[in-house]
Parts: structure tokens; C-alpha cells; sequence
């Protein structure tokens, strides 16, 4: 089960909203990314039909999960390559492990791959003594700096070059190297040199997939940087991490969600490197690995299946809901305290380490709604997210003051003549604590849970009585 | 699309919702006023509650079926229903068949009475077919556009055009006019600091327009929004569509 | 496979056997039906350009990518036209070309250009690379390469520089023309090992959303289209 800190959600929203330089990374995927999917997309005629498509490809899919998975299995196995199965994070990473250590691998490179962050892959392989770098450039300066990721797509966008200056400088001195850049091109260059040691010296490679092709046995990998083409390429041995769920039938399916990606993503009309692997060195390859495993993850999917979270599994990891969520734009992907933030995470987290855990994250929605509007395969994000706070009713997680408040209204609203009593009063009651403000008459302060809103605002009172009251008396414009 | 061709007028419940109902009557009676113009008999069943929608959003799945059963009772015998509030239409149009069962007893009638219930801005040009209210106003504002009503019921241009309509009117599109404002139901008070933070940075879109005043179709986005604006000193004044189509926005009456 | 391996299996399985027990929309068959005839799905106009500017409009979008193109008469003008290319960057007229019969016959001495066919990896750092490619794709701008002895996938990766010789009739619609060519070259060890589209130099935005080039893969990629 994945590990969360989630609960301290409030704490560290504080924190992050206070945070200048959190605020303004924040800018570039609240306001530019946004504004770049949406010129990209308008320029693409078939961009609504092509996301219909792929919504119902994916549902499709879930539906016939078994049977794709089998096919994509014996593909795989056809082409020499290896299918491991997995329950949970714990097999997972012990299969990894395995694999390493009947290789007698030491220095293994990764590509970026969320599910291997879900599975905490990276500790495990530390601690039983190997080394583990990231190749990815983010997520090799978040790596270095022991942080979470800031963003699904720029984990390490929260930081300024000069922090990441002082990052390589330090991590880049037992190296032999003496200089500090500050240059941001210069500073990719350093990690271009740092890594490509790396990437020559690498006994494994590991990566994850963005999608499975079941026709084919392959597996696709995306990137602008070309690190996951070389993590499967250079190394002896190239194992792949990935979510059962990532599966698409054939080639001609693939190629609707090559369409909707990176458009979604970042604006792009597709990625730098778009690949596709199908197993181990053949006879009539120059290089490549020479074994090929694919690690098949479950860890809570099939729980999620026929389940009223099941579309969540559509989900291709392009971060347009974080984009467009006023909350993650407010906060930050460090604020949810999991691998997965923003809309998706806060249906996902509960999802894969358990609702108790994770109760903050659902709730920390006002609704609007936008993630559901960008996503590319429509997932219902806010139906999903209220899911989880009715399980979390269900098992009385709720804080017990909003479930007595909930319990009230409810017993009011069957029985209308004590609501009408109980607005009124609420009217008078706001009547009292108010102060006449030019023309109205503002409360500044609220007692109890109130003083959340009048925290950051005044509440205007009503100067007369309530509508239905009014009415009843005759009153009618 | 017009049905005011009929010979007897069609019978609209007008549905107040909570928060016009205790923070802001005068948006009833202008809902009144408008629904009338257009040529309808509405009538206001006294017993009328709540949506149910903080409930149904706070997990509490089973009492607003409750707050359903209570609306099937009040509402039913009307043409249409008819709600001065986005979210609260959308939980009764959009949310209210999900909560019943293909099986259950009620469930044909909570899907008809559902598809017949309707934001009062889009019923308008949607449904009566009003183009114009023919009404004046001498005021310059921005629009804001409430989320439920807007992702959930889609309306974008119908306030828009009747407001246009007005003669005297200016209307100044503010940035991220589709962008939360942070009301949220209960979230602003469960999540207060981003809440703020969301609202703050609506109104520096809103004070940045110049207009003088913000108008939205929904109350809770309006006390959101209003309260904002006056904590933070500015002259800019928060209407509901309703007010300024029905020649409501005088200082006198509340 | 072990016995914990075939209880994880079997475990993962029978959950999704039993969701598919409970609602009944699985359908096997038609699944197997659509694995072998794989049905079209919605194609967007770009993916099916007009063959009279699908050449051009390929160039127009490999140039928006950020790749530098040129024209050649033919494939024996090919050395001369990296030469021009080496020269107008200011390098060195060296460069590693694989095991390919298309490229290694051709005249790169009287161009003035001197081969290493050494694939180490620890010889591409910082070289320019020419290969062959697969398909050019108007609809991205991408260019299509495929693993094999006359294409080494690091020749594409490490080098700082990688120029890919294309015919201007491998130049074709979109993604789907490039599935036909690849299941057409299916053989009994399945598809090609790696299939790579390449949408110009390698790069990164991660520091501060500020794109350089050259991440770890090439920092220019340069094609030379042969009519």
C-alpha cells in the first residue's frame, strides 16, 4: 500500500501559499500550460472526437482487461521477452530485486515512471545496496534533493536555477567536478555529463510504460529528453515497471492517445521521442539489451475495477487536471504529500493507500469541475472524488461536527416549517453581528467554523427577512 | 425555442434555494418578476427546503435522497421548476436521477421532474425564448461565470445575451472569468486559506476590469466575491443576473 | 514460471474474472477478432495529407521540431551535402556510420569526410552520426527509425550531432502508415526491437520551464531529404 503523508495537507497549503517562489513556478502550469493546450488543440479540428475515442477505447479495455493482458503477455513472451506478475508494492520491488541480483547488477538508471514512485522501488533497491539514479532531468535534481515531485510533468519546476546550481554543485563535487554553474543551459549540460556515465555504466535499465500494446507486445515510452531510449537501449538489461491498466488493444488505438497526450500535456504537438520496444536484442539488432522483463503491477487496480472509481483507470498520466485545478495551482504537488497530486491524486491516492489515509486529498475540491473539462479521456474526476467522501461518511471519517451540522440539516429539511424557523433565526442572528458598510451591513467576524470565511472576507447580512417568509406575506416584487 | 404561445400559461415552481431565500430575498422576487414578464404562472410552494446539495457533496449520499423525496412532494405538480442558482439546478437536473436506482419506485419521476427543472437565466432564452428583458440599467460590469452552471448546464452565453440586451449596459470580460472563485459549498470553510487565496485572486481579475460592479448566477459565489471585495476596500459592488435583468440593483431595497 | 509467480498471476486474474463475472460485458471473442483485424480508428485530415505537399508540409513541421533539413539530388550527392553541412557548423568532417550497405558504399573520402565505424558507446560521445530512417512523417514532422545491424539505436542517441538520410518517397501521412510499414516487417522474433520517433534535437524544460537542447540525446538533428 503506498505510503502517504496526506493528512498534513493543511498545514503545508498554508505554507505553500505564503511561498513566492512556489507561487510563481505555480504561474507556469496554472496559466502557460493551459493557455498552450488550448491553442493546440484548437488547431486540431478531430481533438473532441479523438478524445471521445479514446474514452471509449479505455472503457472498452477495462472491460476486456483479461483478455488483452493475456494477449500482450504471449507477445511479449514471443519475442523473448519476460512477464512478471505483481500483487502488491512489496512483489513488485522484490521482483525488481531479483532480477538485479541474478544479473549482479550494481548501478541500475531509471526513466522517469510514476508507478515506480507509487511502489518506492527506489528505496528498496538502495537499501539492499544498489545504485539507483534518475535519468530524467527533474526527477534526477528531485532525486539529489530528496524531494516529492512538484508536478506530475515538472517535478522540479518549484525550483530556481540557482537551487539547482547549488544541488549539482554539491552532489557534482565528489565527481571531481570544481565549477559552479549557473547558467540553465549550462547546468543541463553538466547533468547531460553527469549522466551519461551514468547511462554507459548502467548494468539495468529500468523504465515504465505510458502505454501496453496488447496486438504487439510493445510497449511505448515518451519523452522530450531521449533518457528513456537510453535506459533501453544501453544496459544489459531493460526491466519495465507498469500499471495493468496502461494496456490499449492495437496499433490504430495507440495512435488516438499519441494524438491526445502530449497535446494535453504540455501543448505539444508530440513529444521528442515517441517509442515503441518489443523485447530483448534480436539476431538482427547492432545493440540493444539482452534480456527484456516487463513487471505487470497491480497494487489496488483490480480493486478499482467494477468499482465506481473504475474510469479512473483511464487515466494516461498527462497532468491537464493539475493544470487546470484552481487548488493544485494554489498549492502545489508537495502540499497532497503523495506521488500522485492535483485531481487525479486526490481519486487515486485513496484508491491505492487507503481512504483513511488519504481523506484530506478528496476533499480538498471546491467541484468546479475544470479537471473533468480537460481531461483527455473524460474521466468524471469530481463524481469519483465524492465517491471517496461517501466512503468516508460511511466509515465516519468525517469530522464528527460536520456530521452532527449534516445530520441537522438534514432533520430540518424534513420538516419545513422548523427550517423556515432556523433560516429566519440565521437571518436575525447575521442581522446582529453585522455593521452597517456604506449600504449593507457587513459581518467581519464569524464565530466557530464561520471564521474560516471570515478569515479572508466579509459576509454581507440580509437587512430583511427571508424570502419565503416574505412571500407567505404577500409581498411579490 | 418559445412556449409562451399557448393559451394557458404554463405553471412554473419557483424554487428559491437556501441562500436567496435567508441571505438574499430581493433575487427571488426579481426570479418572480422575470418569470412572470416571460408570461409564466409561478407559484412558490411554501414548504420548499433544500437541494440537498452540502450533503450529497459532504458523502451523506442517503439524506439527499431524502432532500430528493422531499422535492419530488413539493415540485411535482409543476410544468417546470425553475431555480435562480446553477448548482442548486444542477443538483436537482444533473445529480437527483443518480441517486435513485433503475428499480426504485421513484425513479421515473425524479428523471422526468429532473429534465423539467432549470437555471432561471438559461430557462429564459432556452425555454420561453426571451431575446430581450427590455429593461435599462446605467452601470459598466463584469461577468463570472459559476462553475456548476457552467460546466454542468453549459451557461456561458445566456446571461451574457441578456444582459447585452440592456440598454445603458457595458459589460468588461474580466480575465479567468470560468476560474473558481473559491466558494465551493462548504470547501471555503474547510479549506479556508486556499479558499482565500482562490477569491483573492478573482477579485484582482474583477478589480482590474474597472467595473463597478460583478455579476454572477449564483448567491453563494456572490457573498464569496462581494465579501471579498469589501474586506479588501474596493467601491465594487456584486449583483446576482437576476437583480440587474429585473431593474433590482437600487441601494433601498436591501 | 514459480509457483508464487503463477500465485500472483492467478491471484490478479481471478479478480478481474470476477468483475467481468459480475457485469458481463466481456466478449473474448470480439477481442480476439479485433487483435488480428485490427478495426481504423477516427483519423484527423493531417494524418492523411495530400500527396502533392506531404513532402513539404513533412519539412515545414520538421523544421518547426527544430531539425535543419536539406535537399539532394540523389544518394551519391549525399557526402557532399554533410559535408557542406559539417562546414557551415564549424566541425570536423568526421563522422560514425553503421554497417549499411545504402550509406557505406557512398563517396565520403572525396568529399574530405573520414568514417569511424567504431558503435562503442564510449566512442559516440560528442561525434555526428549519419544513418538511414525509416519514414519521414508529415503529420508530426517526426522522423521514424528502426532498430537493426544497419541501425544501431545508441547511433542516434549519443552522438551530439545525428544526421538521417531519407528518400523523399519514405515520407508518409501519419502514425498509420508507419504501423503498415512495421507489421510488414514483422518476422518470426516479432516487431522490430525499437521503433523510434524522433521529433527533432533532444531536449528539456525542467529548470524554471526554460527549453535548451541537447538534454542527453543529440543537440541538432539535421535530415537530408534524397529526391
Amino acid at each position: 500500500m503506498m505510503h502517504v503523508t496526506s493528512e498534513d495537507f493543511i498545514e503545508r497549503s498554508k505554507r505553500a501559499i505564503d511561498d513566492k517562489q512556489l507561487q510563481t513556478g505555480l504561474l507556469i502550469f496554472g496559466k502557460i500550460f493551459p493557455l498552450l493546450r488550448e491553442a493546440t488543440a484548437a488547431k486540431l479540428p478531430e481533438f473532441e472526437e479523438l478524445r471521445d475515442a479514446a474514452r471509449d477505447i479505455k472503457i472498452h479495455t477495462l472491460q476486456n482487461l483479461g483478455t488483452y493482458l493475456e494477449a500482450f503477455e504471449a507477445r511479449v513472451t514471443e519475442a523473448g521477452g519476460r512477464v512478471h506478475w505483481a500483487r502488491t508494492a512489496d512483489e513488485a520491488n522484490s521482483i525488481v530485486e531479483r532480477l538485479c541480483t541474478e544479473a549482479n547488477a550494481k548501478n541500475i538508471i531509471k526513466s522517469k515512471s510514476m508507478v515506480t514512485e507509487e511502489l518506492e522501488l527506489n528505496d528498496h533497491l538502495i537499501g539492499k545496496g544498489f545504485n539507483v539514479v534518475e535519468t530524467d532531468l527533474g526527477e534526477y535534481i528531485i532525486q539529489l534533493r530528496k524531494e516529492k515531485p512538484f508536478h506530475i510533468v515538472g517535478p522540479a519546476m518549484h525550483l530556481t536555477a540557482g537551487q539547482v546550481s547549488d544541488t549539482f554543485y554539491e552532489a557534482h563535487k565528489p565527481l571531481g567536478r570544481t565549477e559552479k554553474v549557473e547558467d540553465k543551459a549550462k547546468l543541463v549540460e553538466e547533468a547531460r555529463i553527469v549522466l551519461r556515465e551514468r547511462f554507459k555504466n548502467a548494468d539495468v535499465g529500468i523504465t515504465g510504460a505510458n502505454f501496453l500494446v496488447a496486438e504487439t507486445g510493445q510497449i511505448t515510452l515518451i519523452t522530450n529528453e531521449g533518457n528513456a531510449d537510453l535506459s533501453a537501449t544501453l544496459p544489459k538489461k531493460h526491466i519495465v515497471v507498469t500499471g495493468i491498466e496502461k494496456i490499449v488493444p492495437t496499433l490504430d488505438y495507440l495512435s488516438v492517445f499519441l494524438r491526445i497526450l502530449a497535446r494535453s500535456a504540455t501543448g505539444q504537438e508530440t513529444s521528442n521521442y515517441v517509442s515503441l520496444y518489443s523485447g530483448p536484442r534480436r539476431d538482427r539488432d547492432a545493440d540493444g539489451p539482452e534480456t527484456f522483463d516487463i513487471v505487470l503491477v497491480d497494487n489496488g487496480r483490480t480493486d478499482m475495477l467494477g468499482s465506481p472509481v473504475e474510469d479512473m483507470l483511464r487515466c494516461i498520466r498527462c497532468g491537464a487536471c493539475l493544470n487546470g485545478c484552481p487548488v493544485f495551482t494554489t498549492v502545489g504537488g508537495q502540499t497532497y504529500g503523495s506521488v500522485y497530486s492535483g485531481p487525479m491524486g486526490a481519486v487515486w491516492t485513496p484508491a491505492l493507500a487507503s481512504v483513511s489515509n488519504a481523506a484530506k486529498l478528496p476533499n480538498a475540491s471546491s467541484f468546479c469541475g475544470k479537471c473533468e473539462e480537460v481531461c483527455p479521456v473524460r474521466i468524471p474526476l469530481p463524481s469519483m472524488m465524492r465517491h471517496w467522501r461517501e466512503k468516508e461518511f460511511e466509515a465516519h471519517l468525517t469530522p464528527a461536527g460536520q456530521r452532527w451540522g449534516l445530520g441537522i440539516w438534514a432533520w430540518l429539511g424534513k420538516r419545513p416549517a422548523l427550517y423556515r424557523a432556523a433560516t429566519n433565526l440565521a437571518g436575525i442572528g447575521l442581522r446582529l453581528l453585522s455593521r452597517p458598510r456604506r449600504h449593507m451591513r457587513m459581518v467581519t467576524r464569524l464565530p466557530f467554523v464561520g471564521g474560516g470565511w471570515t478569515q479572508s472576507r466579509d459576509l454581507a447580512a440580509p437587512t430583511e427577512p427571508t424570502f419565503l417568509s416574505q412571500y407567505k406575506e404577500g409581498r411579490r416584487r | 425555442m418559445t412556449d409562451r404561445t399557448s393559451a394557458t400559461p404554463k405553471r412554473v415552481g419557483l424554487f428559491a434555494t437556501c441562500l436567496v431565500n435567508t441571505m438574499r430575498p430581493r433575487v427571488g422576487f426579481a426570479a418572480l418578476k422575470l418569470l412572470e414578464d416571460a408570461g409564466y404562472d409561478v407559484a412558490v410552494p411554501p414548504d420548499q427546503t433544500c437541494c440537498g446539495q452540502p450533503n450529497y457533496n459532504s458523502g451523506d449520499r442517503a439524506s439527499a435522497g431524502s432532500f430528493a423525496e422531499s422535492f419530488i412532494e413539493q415540485f411535482s405538480s409543476f410544468d417546470y421548476v425553475v431555480v435562480p442558482s446553477g448548482s442548486c439546478a444542477s443538483m436537482v437536473r444533473v445529480h437527483y436521477p443518480r441517486l435513485f436506482d433503475d428499480g426504485d419506485p421513484l425513479k421515473a419521476e425524479i428523471d422526468a421532474l429532473a429534465a423539467r427543472t432549470y437555471e432561471l437565466v438559461s430557462f429564459l432564452t432556452d425555454v420561453a425564448g426571451i431575446a430581450n428583458v427590455g429593461a435599462q440599467v446605467d452601470t459598466n460590469i463584469t461577468y463570472h461565470d459559476a462553475c456548476s452552471g457552467l460546466r454542468e448546464l453549459k451557461v456561458k452565453q445566456q446571461p451574457r445575451k441578456l444582459l447585452a440586451g440592456m440598454s445603458g449596459i457595458e459589460i468588461v470580460e474580466m480575465e479567468d472569468a470560468e476560474v473558481c472563485c473559491g466558494f465551493g459549498g462548504l470547501f471555503c470553510i474547510k479549506y479556508p486559506d486556499i479558499s482565500g487565496e482562490m477569491v483573492r485572486k478573482k477579485s484582482d481579475e474583477i478589480v482590474k476590469t474597472g467595473a463597478d460592479a460583478v455579476v454572477t448566477g449564483d448567491v453563494g459565489c456572490l457573498l464569496n466575491m462581494e465579501g471579498a471585495l469589501a474586506r479588501r476596500g474596493e467601491k465594487t459592488r456584486a449583483y446576482h443576473v437576476a437583480e440587474v435583468l429585473a431593474g433590482m440593483t437600487g441601494d433601498d431595497a436591501s | 514460471m514459480s509457483t508464487q509467480a503463477s500465485d500472483a498471476r492467478n491471484a490478479i486474474f481471478a479478480k478481474i474474472n470476477a468483475v467481468d463475472a459480475s457485469r458481463n460485458t466481456a466478449d473474448p471473442a470480439a477481442v480476439k477478432a479485433r487483435l488480428e483485424t485490427p478495426p481504423p480508428q477516427p483519423l484527423p485530415a493531417i494524418s492523411t495529407p495530400d500527396p502533392a505537399i506531404r513532402a513539404d508540409t513533412f519539412v515545414t513541421k520538421a523544421i518547426e521540431l527544430g531539425c535543419t533539413l536539406a535537399d539532394c539530388a540523389n544518394m551519391e550527392a549525399v557526402p557532399q551535402a554533410v559535408a557542406d553541412y559539417l562546414k557551415s557548423q564549424n566541425i570536423n568532417l568526421r563522422v560514425a556510420l553503421p554497417a549499411d550497405a545504402d550509406l557505406s558504399t557512398l563517396g565520403w573520402p572525396d568529399a574530405g569526410i573520414t568514417i569511424t565505424t567504431d558503435m562503442q558507446k564510449s566512442a559516440l560521445d560528442g561525434i555526428t552520426s549519419v544513418t538511414r530512417a525509416r519514414a519521414g512523417v508529415a503529420e508530426t514532422g517526426a522522423v521514424a527509425v528502426s532498430s537493426s545491424s544497419a541501425y544501431p539505436v545508441s547511433l542516434g542517441l549519443l552522438p551530439d550531432r545525428h544526421i538521417m538520410v531519407l528518400r523523399t518517397n519514405e515520407v508518409v501521412g501519419g502514425y498509420e502508415d508507419v504501423w503498415k510499414i512495421a507489421r510488414a516487417e514483422r518476422d518470426n522474433q516479432g516487431m522490430t526491437r525499437a521503433l523510434i520517433f524522433v521529433g527533432g534535437p533532444s531536449r528539456t524544460a525542467d529548470i524554471e520551464a526554460t527549453l535548451v537542447m541537447g538534454a542527453h540525446g543529440p543537440r541538432a538533428v539535421h535530415i537530408i531529404l534524397v529526391a
